[in-house]
């Protein structure tokens, strides 16, 4: 049996990766994601016409669940996995967010998500899954989250209720949340002295995530091993949410009075 | 445009949206509106473009009663209002070439040029000045526009443009491919009905089952999906009794028989493709298997015939970036079927309340250098001649039968569903607006929205 998954923000980063990972497992792909070139590179990647088929779409606009889900079922007849991983980066804290900011990171990473579930659920069956890459500050407090941290938040909520609600059919529901992962959105800010130590000295493990870690993490909720996870949270961070870790360099590091 | 308090004035217009009243179809004074106040504004398919490949090159497009000459001139496609502008005759009939002799008339001899300009008048003295003006002997120009691989004239110098008055469906319908396209054949035929009816003949596909059974037999899932078992209920893309290679098989019958039932619309050479990938590997599962081999068969179609030199848009990514319906109409009177990377289309020209002129088309694309030649006229045949494909011809065999039924007493209107023959609907009423005289910008985005309605709803119009 040859499953089909959909992952959105496919052209790049943790769903590239995560798009070459479920098809190495079997299955055929579609890849959504917004730029023609990067989608084409997935499927240059893949090599495999019979079995990618990609779209480029803004994945707020009205009809992009439908087109998606059409895609699906025209080229592959069936929908096993959806992986809501396309997102936005570098927020600001809530007061300096303003309405044209909160209204882009909750439609791409809450509204989009919610939409593009609520098209494809009624083609799943048992035995298929959905997986929403959320973030660690879904689970704890974070500095700057502002919008980012709220529509990761909701899609956290929004997956526990889709496992209570659609589990009893077959269907499970699951985060993945990375930490500090080195994607092309984040690699940029590690330039930052300031964001590279904050990151590097909190992390109970001696390398940030790569884009592999995560996909692999979503390639084997995706997988028959994963079939009595529903309603969780993995996160792919090295510890960082569940130590309290600082490394020995910061903690012995003269002390300087905060900007 | 019609006078605006003729508004309430016309005569059996459509009131209730899926019920269209059947004098619309014989009435004479209806008839007359159409004539008056329809076609005088709407964008007409003219001729192909291939017709015209050398500068010089000019072909009569005539439609109720009214005559434009359509020609390539150095600086591109023109047409004129066919009458020589001194006493009226019509200055040409048929086709040619105009490069050196110009447009000459039967009569006294008076010529153009090709840009419309006046070169010669026989005993200039004769006449008085003011009667050669220059500006005003001049041939009278009719709007043109270049388009999915045809010259589409309007005689209404204010109406919209054509691309404006179609919208977004017609860069989809380039997209896919129609500009590169050619005939392969081109067959005319006299019908006795009214030009709407004829056309309403293809707005949905509900009538597949009965009226081309061959293709319902063949691959029933494909129907069933689309318009229900006829035990009820909508059924799925496959038939899950069969195993995937089964399905894959009834699906290329289905092909088949839809290539060689209209001699073209899926190209032989797309058949001879798809023939050759019915052993290709697949998953067990019928549902993705079938879809899957629909997008290997796309996919190879796209490559073996760019290996050709053919300039066919890439199937599978086309259908995503720009999805064209099984049916595509260019508003009022044009309409395309495109499948794989070829196209059956269609004009229908009313004659008369009750009948009509209905002509067809095969296109395909062509390498370079090994285009045919192009076919300046039609192959004229009864509508009810063995030499039709034979899925033109059922469609034949109904549509006289139609137009001597709704003449039937108590036979007051046409019953339409409102979820897939809502085209049917859509269509009249945007013909009643302009029968009305209604905003030519309200009727433009109306017809926006016969884009990919074939089989689709009744929609609500704000005219």
């Amino acid at each position: 049996m040859t499953q089909v998954a959909i992952i959105t923000g496919a052209g790049s980063g943790i769903g590239f990766e995560t798009a070459r990972m479920v098809y190495a497992q079997g299955m055929a792909i579609v890849g959504v994601g917004r730029s023609t070139e990067k989608l084409k590179a997935l499927e240059d990647s893949i090599a495999d016409p019979a079995r990618i088929a990609t779209i480029s779409v803004d994945i707020g606009a009205d009809d992009a669940p439908k087109r998606i889900v059409q895609l699906a079922l025209s080229r592959f007849g069936r929908i096993d996995f959806l992986i809501n991983n396309a997102g936005l980066g570098s927020p600001k804290p809530l007061d300096e967010t303003d309405d044209a900011m909160l209204d882009e990171f909750l439609g791409v990473m809450l509204r989009a998500p919610f939409r593009l579930c609520r098209e494809a659920i009624p083609h799943m069956q048992a035995g298929a899954g959905v997986v929403n890459v959320t973030s660690t500050y879904a689970m704890i407090g974070g500095k700057r989250g502002g919008a980012y941290s709220a529509a990761k938040g909701g899609l956290k909520s929004l997956t526990e209720h889709m496992a209570c609600e659609y589990g009893p059919r077959g269907i499970r529901s699951n985060c993945v949340a990375p930490g500090v992962t080195m994607t092309e959105m984040v690699q940029h800010r590690f330039a930052d002295e300031t964001f590279k130590r904050v990151n590097v000295e909190t992390t109970p493990y001696p390398r940030i995530s790569e884009v592999e870690d995560v996909a692999g993490v979503i390639a084997f909720l995706c997988s028959p091993g994963a079939e009595m996870i529903n309603g969780q949270t993995i996160t792919v961070d090295g510890g960082w949410t569940k130590t309290k870790y600082l490394s020995p360099r910061a903690l012995t590091s003269v002390w300087s009075d905060p900007e | 445009m019609a006078e605006a308090d003729s508004a309430t004035t016309i005569p059996f217009k459509v009131t209730e949206p899926d019920r269209i009243p059947t004098p619309r179809y014989f009435d004479e004074a209806f008839y007359k509106l159409e004539c008056e106040n329809l076609w005088p504004h709407v964008w007409q398919m003219a001729c192909r473009i291939e017709q015209l490949p050398a500068v010089g090159d000019w072909i009569e497009y005539s439609h109720l009663g009214k005559s434009v000459i359509v020609t390539r001139t150095k600086d591109g496609i023109r047409a004129f209002h066919n009458a020589c502008r001194h006493r009226g005759v019509q200055l040409v009939s048929g086709h040619g070439n105009c490069k050196t002799q110009g447009f000459i008339c039967p009569f006294h001899g008076w010529r153009w040029d090709n840009e419309g300009k006046n070169k010669f008048v026989y005993g200039r003295h004769m006449f008085d000045e003011r009667q050669l003006d220059a500006g005003d002997l001049a041939l009278i120009s009719c709007r043109a526009e270049e388009a999915l691989g045809c010259v589409f004239i309007n005689f209404d110098d204010d109406a919209i443009s054509f691309a404006d008055t179609i919208g977004p469906v017609l860069g989809r319908l380039e997209k896919k491919g129609q500009s590169g396209q050619r005939a392969e054949w081109f067959f005319s035929t006299e019908i006795p009905a009214n030009w709407k009816i004829a056309m309403e003949a293809f707005m949905e596909g509900y009538h597949v089952m009965k009226t081309h059974p061959q293709l319902q037999q063949a691959a029933p899932m494909i129907y069933n999906m689309m318009y229900g078992m006829d035990t009820g209920g909508i059924g799925v893309p496959i038939n899950p009794n069969l195993n995937v290679r089964e399905n894959v098989y009834a699906q290329f019958k289905h092909m088949e028989l839809l290539s060689d039932g209209m001699s073209g619309m899926l190209h032989a050479k797309e058949v001879e493709i798809a023939r050759h990938l019915l052993d290709v590997e697949l998953p067990d599962d019928p549902q993705t298997g079938v879809m899957m081999w629909y997008g290997i068969v796309q996919h190879q179609i796209t490559e073996q015939l760019r290996a050709r030199g053919e300039n066919v848009p890439d199937l599978n990514a086309v259908a995503v970036s720009d999805p064209v319906n099984a049916v595509e109409f260019i508003f009022p009177n044009y309409f395309l079927l495109p499948f794989m990377t070829s196209t059956s289309a269609y004009r229908i020209r009313p004659t008369g309340p009750e009948t009509c002129q209905f002509e067809i088309w095969s296109l395909t694309h062509f390498a370079p250098g090994e285009e045919p030649a192009p076919i300046m006229e039609p192959t004229v045949l009864p509508y009810d001649s063995q030499e039709f494909p034979p899925i033109p011809r059922q469609d034949y065999a109904n549509i006289p039968i139609q137009q001597k039924g709704v003449h039937a007493k108590g036979f007051d209107f046409m019953r339409l569903s409102k979820d897939i023959e809502g085209m049917i609907s859509n269509y009249n009423r945007i013909i009643d607006g302009h029968l009305e005289g209604k905003p030519a910008d309200k009727l433009a985005a109306a017809t926006h929205s016969l884009g990919g309605n074939f089989d689709g709803k009744i929609f609500e119009y704000d005219f």
